[in-house]
C-alpha cells in the first residue's frame, strides 16, 4: 500500500471516527459528582459554544485531504491534513477551557435530577470537560496522515511544492473565515430551522415541524407574518430594482456625454454608496418629516410619507438614491468599454440617438445590465434598516417585511428555531430568482 | 547591600500597601442614554468623588439593546456587570430564567439598605420566594401635563379644579379652546403602549395580563373601552396623528394635553413652557391609575463575583438612593428612597404627587412572567387599531395570539 493510500484512509478514519467520538463532563454540587458523556456529533448541533466552529473546518479539511490523497497529490493532501489537525487541536484546547459550557449544562442537570439533587442553575458552579478515547484516536488519525501523506522534500520538489502550494495560499485566508464565520453559521442556521430553540438551552430537534406551522397553520402567528413579511418584500422588489436600473444608467448616460462638471456630478451622485443605512434614513426621516419635511414644504402638500401606501413611495426613493451610485459606477464603466465604430455604422446607417441607444448600447451593456439585476435583486430581498429606521415595526399589515420579523422573533423574542425557518424561506426564494436571473444571463451570453 | 535590601523590601511594603488599599472597581450597566444618561452619569461620578473604595465603571445602553445582550453575555460568562438597572416588570422572567441573583439583605444592610427605607410598591414587586431580587432607584410612570399659559388664555382651568382630568374634560376643553381660535390638537397619542397600559388599569381590575401566570389574558371589555376611547378622540380630531412631533407641539403652544413620561420635565423646563403635571387623564377620577414602572438595580449570575464586590455593589446602590434628588430634580423620576419624601426641595416639584402613600393604589406596575413578549407585541399594534388599520377585536386577538405562539415556539 502506498503512504499515499494509508494516509487517506487515515483522513477516512479521522471522518469515521469523529462520528464515534465525545466529549466528557464532571460537576459536584453539593457533594454529589455527576459525569456524562455526551456524542460529538450532538455536541457539533448543540450550537452553543464559539470553539465548535472549528469542527466543520476540521471536517471540510480532511474530506479534502482525502481527495487529494487518493489523487495521489500528497503535498496538497499533506497541507489540507494539517489545517484538518490544527483545527481539531485547537477545538479541543479551547473547549477544554471552557469551564462552564451550556451545551453541556442540560445534561449535567438532567444528570443531577436523576441523582436526586435539588439544585439551582448557580449551584453548578463548574462542570470540567474532557474528551474520549475515540476523540484523543481521532485527532491522531489525522494527525499521521498528515505525517505519514507529507511528499517528497527534495530542491526539485520543493520548487513544485511551492507552486502547487501557492494558490491555496492565495485563497487561504479567505477561505478559513468563510469556512468559519459564513458556512458554518449557515449550516448551523439552516440546522436550526428543524429546531425549537429559545437561544440559551440545547435546541430540539423537532424536524419539519416549524414549517408544518408556516405552511399550513392558519390561525398561528408565524403562518400570518411569513405570508405577510414575505408579500411586502416582494412588493417592495419589485417597485424599487427597476428604479435601481433606470436611474443609475439614465445617470451614467447623461455623464457619458462628458457634460460639463460631469466629474463632480459622478462623485456627487456616487457619495449616498459611502453612507451607513442609519445616516441614510435618520437624514431621510427629516426630509419626509409630515410638519417640517422640505418634501411636503416644497410640494406644497400635507402627506404622510409615514402611513401606508405612501410609505413605500418613501422606501423606493431612500434605497435607490442610496444605492445608485455603485450601480452607476458599473454602467459607466461597461458604456466607455462599447466600441465607438459599432456608433459610427450605425450613424452612417442613419439611426438616431434611441435607435443607437436601443440597438448598440443595450445589447453591448447585456451583462453588466443581468449582473446589476441579480444584485440588486438579492440585495432589495434582504431589505431590513430602512423601514425599520424610518418607519420601525409598526402598520404591521401594511410595510413589515420578513427580515424585520425574522430579527425580532429570534433576538427579541428568542424564538430562534421558527425564525430560522422564516431565514431558511426567504433564503431559498432568493435563491429561486437568483438562479432564474443568472441562467437567463448565461442564455443571452451564448445568444 | 543592606541599603539595597532595605530600598527592595521597602518597595514591596509599599506595593503590597497599594495593594491592600486599592479600591474595589465595578462595573455598572444602565438603560440611560438621553438626558437621564447625562444626570445618571453625574450621579455615578459623584459616588466615585465621594470616596475611594469602590470605582464604579458605568456603561450606558438603550433598553433594548441590554435586554438582547444580558442574557447572552450571562450565558457566555464573560463581561458579566456587577450590577445593572432594568426595569422592574422584566425582573420575574429573568429570575424565571435563573439570571439573576438575589441580594444577601444581611450583607446590603451593612452598606444601609433596608425595605422600609424604598417605595413599598416598587419593592414588594421584585420580592419573588420570598428573596430579593431588585432594589429600587425610583418609579416613573405615564402622567399629563398641561399647558399653563394656554389653560389660561382659554379659561380651561376649572377642570384642574379637583386634580384629576377625565377624557369628557379633554373634549370639553378641546372644543372651548377651539371656539376661541386655537389651531393646536387637545391631546396627544404618544407612546401608545404606555398610555393604553394606565388607561387599561383603570378598567380593569387588578390590571391583569394573565389568568394563570403564564398564558396571556385582557379583560376584552376593559382593553376594548380604552381602546374605542382613543379611536374616538382621533377620529373627533382632538388628537395628533401617528408622525406629529408632540413634544415639539406642546412646547410650541400646540398642544394643550400632553400626556408623557415624568422623565420628560427636564426637557419641558429646558424648552420654556410653562406646564404643570397631573394625573394620566382618566375615565373616573375614583379609579385612576397610571402606568408605571420602577428602574431596580439589579445583580445578574455571575460565580466569579466576590463577596468584596457584592459589598461595594451595595454601597454604591445604598448612595444612589440617598442622593437621588438629582435624580428627581434633573431627570424628572421620583426616587423610590423614602428619605426623599421628606426633602422639602423634593416635595414642591411637579411629579412630587405620584410618591404620596395615599396614591399608592394609583401606581399600575404590571408583573407577568412573560412581560418581554407582550411588550413587543402590543408595541405593535400601538397605531394600527387607532387609525383603522386594524379592528379593535382583531388587534386584542392579535397580541394574545403573538404571545401564546412565542410561549409554544421558545
Amino acid at each position: 500500500m502506498t503512504r499515499s493510500k494509508i494516509a487517506a484512509f487515515l483522513a477516512l478514519a479521522f471522518i469515521v471516527l469523529f462520528c464515534f467520538a465525545g466529549v466528557t463532563a464532571t460537576t459536584t454540587v453539593k457533594d454529589t459528582t455527576v459525569a456524562i458523556e455526551m456524542g460529538m456529533p450532538k455536541l457539533l448541533f448543540s450550537l452553543s459554544s464559539a470553539p465548535l466552529l472549528l469542527i466543520p473546518l476540521a471536517l471540510v479539511a480532511a474530506v479534502a485531504a482525502f481527495i487529494a490523497f487518493i489523487q495521489d497529490e500528497k503535498n496538497v493532501g499533506m497541507l489540507f491534513s494539517f489545517v484538518a489537525t490544527v483545527a481539531f487541536g485547537l477545538f479541543m484546547v479551547f473547549f477544554s477551557m471552557e469551564q462552564k459550557n451550556s451545551a453541556l449544562y442540560t445534561p449535567i442537570a438532567e444528570a443531577l435530577e436523576l441523582a436526586e439533587v435539588k439544585f439551582k442553575k448557580r449551584d453548578v458552579k463548574l462542570i470540567t470537560p474532557g474528551f474520549n478515547i475515540v476523540t484523543y484516536l481521532t485527532l491522531v488519525s489525522i494527525a499521521l496522515s498528515c505525517v505519514i501523506g507529507h511528499g517528497d522534500f527534495s530542491k526539485e520538489r520543493r520548487h513544485i511544492l511551492k507552486r502547487d502550494l501557492l494558490p491555496y495560499a492565495y485563497i487561504g485566508p479567505h477561505l478559513f473565515f468563510f469556512i468559519i464565520f459564513f458556512m458554518t453559521p449557515a449550516i448551523y442556521g439552516v440546522y436550526a430551522a428543524f429546531t425549537k430553540w429559545d437561544l440559551f438551552t440545547e435546541p430540539v430537534f423537532t424536524g419539519l415541524e416549524n414549517f408544518k406551522t408556516l405552511f399550513f397553520d392558519s390561525t398561528n402567528t408565524y403562518y400570518k407574518q411569513l405570508r405577510n413579511g414575505l408579500w411586502n418584500t416582494i412588493k417592495f422588489v419589485l417597485m424599487c430594482v427597476p428604479f435601481c436600473i433606470i436611474v443609475p444608467l439614465s445617470l451614467a448616460l447623461a455623464l457619458n456625454a462628458r457634460p460639463k462638471g460631469n466629474k463632480i456630478f459622478q462623485a456627487l451622485y456616487y457619495l449616498p454608496s459611502l453612507m451607513s443605512i442609519s445616516t441614510v434614513t435618520l437624514t431621510w426621516r427629516y426630509v419626509f418629516n409630515t410638519q417640517y419635511g422640505i418634501v411636503n414644504k416644497f410640494l406644497g402638500v400635507d402627506a404622510n410619507f409615514f402611513m401606508p401606501p405612501y410609505t413605500w413611495v418613501m422606501l423606493v426613493i431612500v434605497t435607490v438614491w442610496w444605492c445608485t451610485g455603485s450601480t452607476m459606477v458599473i454602467y459607466q464603466s461597461a458604456l466607455a468599454s462599447v466600441p465607438q465604430d459599432q456608433y459610427e455604422a450605425a450613424s452612417v446607417d442613419g439611426a438616431g440617438t434611441i435607435q443607437k441607444f436601443f440597438n448598440v448600447t443595450l445589447p453591448n451593456m447585456t451583462y453588466p445590465l443581468m449582473y446589476t439585476l441579480v444584485t440588486s435583486v438579492v440585495a432589495q430581498f434582504n431589505i431590513y434598516g430602512q423601514p425599520d429606521i424610518l418607519v420601525g415595526f409598526s402598520n404591521a399589515e401594511a410595510n413589515s417585511v420578513l427580515l424585520q420579523y425574522i430579527y425580532e422573533n429570534s433576538v427579541k423574542k428568542q424564538v430562534a428555531g421558527m425564525s430560522s425557518a422564516m431565514a431558511v424561506i426567504l433564503g431559498l426564494c432568493i435563491m429561486v430568482v437568483s438562479f432564474i436571473q443568472m441562467r437567463m444571463m448565461v442564455k443571452n451570453q451564448q445568444d | 547591600m543592606k541599603k539595597t535590601l532595605a530600598l527592595v523590601l521597602s518597595l514591596v511594603m509599599l506595593l503590597t500597601a497599594a495593594t491592600a488599599m486599592a479600591a474595589t472597581e465595578i462595573n455598572y450597566w444602565s438603560v440611560f442614554t438621553g438626558g437621564d444618561g447625562a444626570v445618571m452619569q453625574g450621579m455615578v461620578d459623584a459616588f466615585n468623588a465621594s470616596q475611594d473604595e469602590v470605582i464604579v465603571n458605568h456603561t450606558p445602553m438603550t433598553a433594548d439593546d441590554l435586554y438582547q445582550k444580558i442574557p447572552l453575555t450571562v450565558q457566555t460568562g464573560t463581561g458579566i456587570p456587577d450590577v445593572c438597572v432594568v426595569h422592574i416588570e422584566r425582573i420575574p422572567n429573568f429570575v424565571d430564567q435563573e439570571l439573576l441573583y438575589s441580594y444577601d439583605l444581611d450583607l446590603v444592610a451593612e452598606a444601609g439598605i433596608k425595605q422600609e427605607n424604598y417605595n413599598q410598591a416598587a419593592w414588594v414587586k421584585s420580592t419573588i420566594d420570598d428573596e430579593q431580587y431588585g432594589i429600587p432607584l425610583d418609579v416613573h410612570g405615564y402622567i399629563t401635563y398641561i399647558n399653563k399659559d394656554l389653560f389660561d388664555q382659554y379659561g380651561l382651568n376649572e377642570i384642574l379644579a379637583d386634580g384629576y382630568i377625565t377624557f369628557d374634560e379633554v373634549k370639553w376643553a378641546g372644543d372651548k379652546a377651539k371656539e376661541q381660535g386655537f389651531t393646536g390638537k387637545t391631546f396627544d397619542l404618544g407612546w401608545m403602549r404606555a398610555q393604553m397600559l394606565g388607561y387599561y388599569a383603570q378598567l380593569a381590575d387588578g390590571h391583569k395580563l394573565t389568568d394563570d401566570g403564564v398564558a396571556p389574558a385582557l379583560d376584552r371589555e376593559a382593553m376594548k373601552k380604552a381602546m374605542e376611547t382613543m379611536k374616538e378622540l382621533y377620529e373627533q380630531g382632538y388628537t395628533t396623528t401617528k408622525t406629529d412631533d408632540y413634544s415639539s407641539m406642546f412646547y410650541g403652544g400646540e398642544l394643550l394635553i400632553w400626556s408623557e413620561g415624568i422623565w420628560m420635565k427636564a426637557a419641558a423646563v429646558d424648552a420654556g413652557v410653562n406646564f404643570e403635571m397631573y394625573p394620566a387623564v382618566c375615565f373616573d377620577p375614583a379609579t385612576c391609575k397610571e402606568w408605571m414602572s420602577s428602574h431596580n438595580f439589579v445583580q445578574f449570575a455571575d460565580e466569579e463575583r466576590t463577596e468584596e464586590e457584592d459589598l461595594a455593589v451595595a454601597k454604591f446602590v445604598n448612595f444612589m438612593g440617598e442622593n437621588s434628588l438629582v435624580w428627581a430634580k434633573d431627570a424628572g423620576q421620583v426616587p423610590a428612597h423614602v428619605s426623599l419624601n421628606e426633602v422639602a426641595e423634593f416635595a414642591s416639584m411637579p411629579q412630587a404627587f405620584l410618591a404620596d402613600p395615599a396614591r399608592e393604589d394609583e401606581l399600575a406596575i404590571y408583573y407577568y412572567l412573560h412581560w418581554g413578549l407582550f411588550d413587543t407585541a402590543f408595541s405593535r399594534i400601538g397605531w394600527d387599531f387607532v387609525d383603522g388599520t386594524i379592528e379593535i377585536d382583531a388587534a386584542i386577538d392579535q397580541v394574545l395570539q403573538e404571545v401564546a405562539d412565542a410561549i409554544a415556539a421558545q
